[in-house]
């Protein structure tokens, strides 16, 4: 190379390092591991449409993603396991305090159920049962499986000078979801009160590079807060992907997954107020005679349906609501169900909850049927 | 049965349910019939007590295996202290399944059912304790936005939010004080929870502020009480209750700012601590994290912080002793006071008087170790 002139030699370090980001693109996706996986916790699970599975480890700082076996079978009309709570904890041993279902995924093609799973005791652990079909509970092992992880640590900017330590991580992942190519994970931090999302490219690579993004929403029209998002769903609004996403007490704001991608910051536009005391804690999209809708499971309040028409309408919230407990905004039927605590979509005639029956304090899993 | 044969039974022995003394016969034919888990799960069970007693058809998931004479269960999980089991072998089934039996024999028709109740002795631990609360002072803004709660041993997760109550003057609980994150707030090692106040009580501007007020009111004293049903990691509850006294101030709103820190220059050639006051509490845990000291080719000074004196007070270690000379005092920006103020912003923006700042730059500090005058 000669380098007798300064301006070519900076010239072709550009190209080179332009070709070198150009090869990495083109580069064939990595291939997953062989291997156990360890977890340390387990919080939030959800598929892709291919059946890929993502596991989030808070306490691991790791996301893991599994291949699942994947065959199409008929699915029921119904599926009923009473006492989900009492079964999961006779399957691994223990009694029904020390057995806790922390989360529900429905599998894509197989339509099986998979339940995230915490049992208690010495060291506490973290499993994935799946339920076939006839209401068989299978716990799945993590030992010899293919799978691709990705760190949930922070990393530091290019030439930032902050201290390593600045960037290690404590934090609780609410919900994740995927699309388009890319895994949105929701977090919320133990120590320093922000709230982000975080996307990773999948297949995950080596160099995979959370894009955080801190949201805010605003309320009333004066101050610019952050909040934890408790649940969100991709959902298209006017034509557009947007993430839908549910706060606790309890703002319904939507982002433009095209403003995502391209900030680091970004303030959602408030389109309802579910109304006061409450958490949204499921989000989930269905179609019914060829309509779109968003059904809303929440804490202390009963179901909720949106319908995509009133969302395309939805005006920005800027005012503040009349009174405690008074909704605004967006408007939603009320659906007579309650006790709904993980909610998926099952096929074209139910949905998949659990549901904490209110008359004999029994929790079930079971098929709800889409009359709505 | 030819007479002086020993029949099988049922024996819980080195974490595992055992099958002795199976017909030699009956065996060697199961065994060459290759039974995977599901098949010995037809036959022989393991249940909990309490799922036996309530009919909840589910056995422990676990793996089967023949080792010369004996089949073994091997629960997926180790069996819990405390706890009962009943374990049940359909003998008949396993005689009959078997097969090569004369052509006639019925046999197995008379072979009962062989079953044992066992039960695992709970684990002597010392009791687990709550060791303290963060913020270390009792004296606390209004917009208190987060504690953390510091306990001896690991501690089970998932019901956190049912042991922590905010009581006021005349006992009464302060409802739908807290932001409850379902996936719960822990360490790595589960031993410090992160307690957060529902931010929506705490912002300016926000319904449930209006209407339900601030949790904690100016003037007022509360108490954090977390009760001893809290259990930790092995299932066993707290050694007691904890209380912790809150004597509330005015709420802190503005962002936090390093005016009015001091720092106490150590001396060079020696391991004396450096130490730096502020006036205002800091998060206890930020405070550890996000406070570093920097050599003038910003290389990191290693050793240990402590955050004291009611979290006003940050005190630095040295592993080695000072060179004389310069160093700085490194300050992430994203660095909180118990309300979530930081020195971009204050946990709530005013739109109407200032834009957020978004930066990462850290803030700076400088000092000097000298050598003592001589």
């Amino acid at each position: 190379m000669k380098t007798n002139h300064h301006g070519r030699v900076k010239t072709m370090v550009v190209m080179i390092l332009l070709a070198s980001v150009i090869t990495g693109l083109k580069a064939a996706p990595p291939a997953p591991k062989k291997g156990n996986i360890a977890l340390k916790s387990l919080t939030s699970i959800t598929f892709n449409k291919d059946g890929i599975l993502f596991l989030a480890d808070p306490l691991g700082t790791h996301v893991y993603a599994i291949e699942t076996q994947s065959a199409t079978q008929p699915n029921p009309d119904k599926l009923n396991v009473a006492n989900i709570d009492e079964k999961v904890a006779a399957l691994l041993g223990v009694q029904v305090k020390d057995a806790k279902i922390v989360d529900m995924a429905v599998h894509p093609i197989s339509k099986e159920i998979y339940l995230a799973v915490t049992r208690t005791g010495s060291p506490a652990q973290s499993l994935l049962i799946k339920i076939d079909h006839k209401g068989n509970l299978q716990p799945l092992t993590l030992n010899n499986v293919s799978f691709y992880e990705t760190s949930l640590t922070d990393v530091p900017a290019p030439g930032t000078k902050l201290p390593k330590e600045w960037h290690s991580l404590n934090m609780a992942v609410t919900d994740m979801a995927f699309v388009d190519g890319e895994l949105f994970v929701a977090g919320l931090s133990g120590e320093q009160f922000s709230s982000k999302m975080r996307r990773f490219v999948f297949p995950f690579t080596n160099q995979s590079q959370a894009v955080q993004l801190e949201i805010f929403h605003t309320s009333h029209d004066t101050y610019e807060t952050h909040s934890p998002i408790e649940t969100f769903l991709p959902f298209p609004i006017n034509g557009q992907m947007n993430i839908l996403a549910g706060y606790g007490c309890s703002p319904v704001a939507k982002f433009s997954l095209q403003d995502i991608r391209s900030n680091k910051q970004l303030r959602g536009v408030t389109l309802a107020e579910l109304g006061g005391g409450n958490r949204p804690v499921d989000m989930i999209a269905y179609k019914k005679d060829g309509k779109d809708y968003v059904l809303i499971a929440n804490s202390d309040r009963t179901m909720m349906r949106m319908s995509s028409e009133d969302l395309d309408k939805g005006k920005p919230l800027t005012t503040v609501v009349p009174g405690a407990y008074v909704n605004a905004g967006v408007n939603y039927l009320a659906i007579a169900e309650v006790g709904v605590m993980q909610l998926d979509d099952f096929n074209d005639k139910s949905f998949i909850v659990i549901q904490r029956n209110i008359n004999d304090g029994s929790l079930n899993l079971k098929t709800m049927e889409k009359w709505f | 049965m030819s007479f002086g044969q020993v029949g099988p039974s049922l024996i819980f022995v080195d974490h595992s349910v055992t099958v002795v003394n199976l017909n030699n016969d009956v065996l060697a034919a199961i065994v060459r019939q290759n039974w995977n888990d599901e098949d010995w799960q037809e036959t022989f069970r393991t249940y909990t007590w309490h799922a036996r007693r309530n009919q909840i058809q589910q056995p422990l998931a676990g793996h089967y295996h023949v080792d010369g004479r004996v089949v073994y269960f091997t629960p997926l999980f180790p069996f819990a202290g405390g706890e009962t089991y009943y374990a049940v072998l359909d003998y008949g089934r396993l005689w009959k399944k078997s097969g090569g039996l004369p052509v006639g024999d019925k046999s197995y028709e008379n072979r009962e059912s062989l079953d044992l109740i066992f039960a695992i002795p709970a684990s002597p631990t010392s009791p687990t304790f709550v060791e303290l609360v963060y913020p270390a002072s009792d004296t606390l803004p209004a917009n208190l936005l987060r504690m953390y709660i510091h306990f001896s041993a690991p501690m089970s997760t998932g019901e956190a939010y049912q042991h922590i109550q905010l009581q006021d003057e005349r006992g009464h609980i302060v409802e739908k004080s807290f932001l409850i994150v379902d996936q719960e707030l822990w360490d790595t090692d589960r031993r410090r929870f992160t307690l957060l106040f529902d931010p929506g009580r705490i912002k300016r501007g926000i319904q449930s502020n209006l209407d339900l007020g601030m949790p904690l009111h100016d003037g007022h004293v509360y108490r954090l009480v977390i009760d001893s049903t809290w259990r930790d990691e092995n299932g066993n509850a707290l050694s007691c209750n904890y209380e912790k006294r809150i004597v509330v101030t005015a709420p802190e709103r503005e962002k936090l700012s390093n005016d009015g820190w001091k720092i106490f220059e150590p001396e060079a050639s020696s391991k004396s601590p450096m130490v730096v006051q502020f006036p205002r509490p800091l998060d206890h845990a930020l405070a550890l994290k996000y406070i570093v000291v920097t050599d003038t080719f910003n290389n990191i000074i290693p050793g240990k912080p402590a955050v004291t004196n009611g979290d006003r007070t940050w005190t630095f270690y040295p592993d080695k002793p000072w060179t004389a000379g310069h160093y700085t005092l490194q300050i992430s920006p994203y660095l909180e006071d118990p309300a979530g103020n930081n020195f971009n912003n204050a946990f709530d923006v005013d739109l109407s008087v200032s834009r957020r700042v978004n930066s990462d730059e850290p803030i700076v500090m400088s000092f000097v170790a000298k050598n003592e005058m001589n």
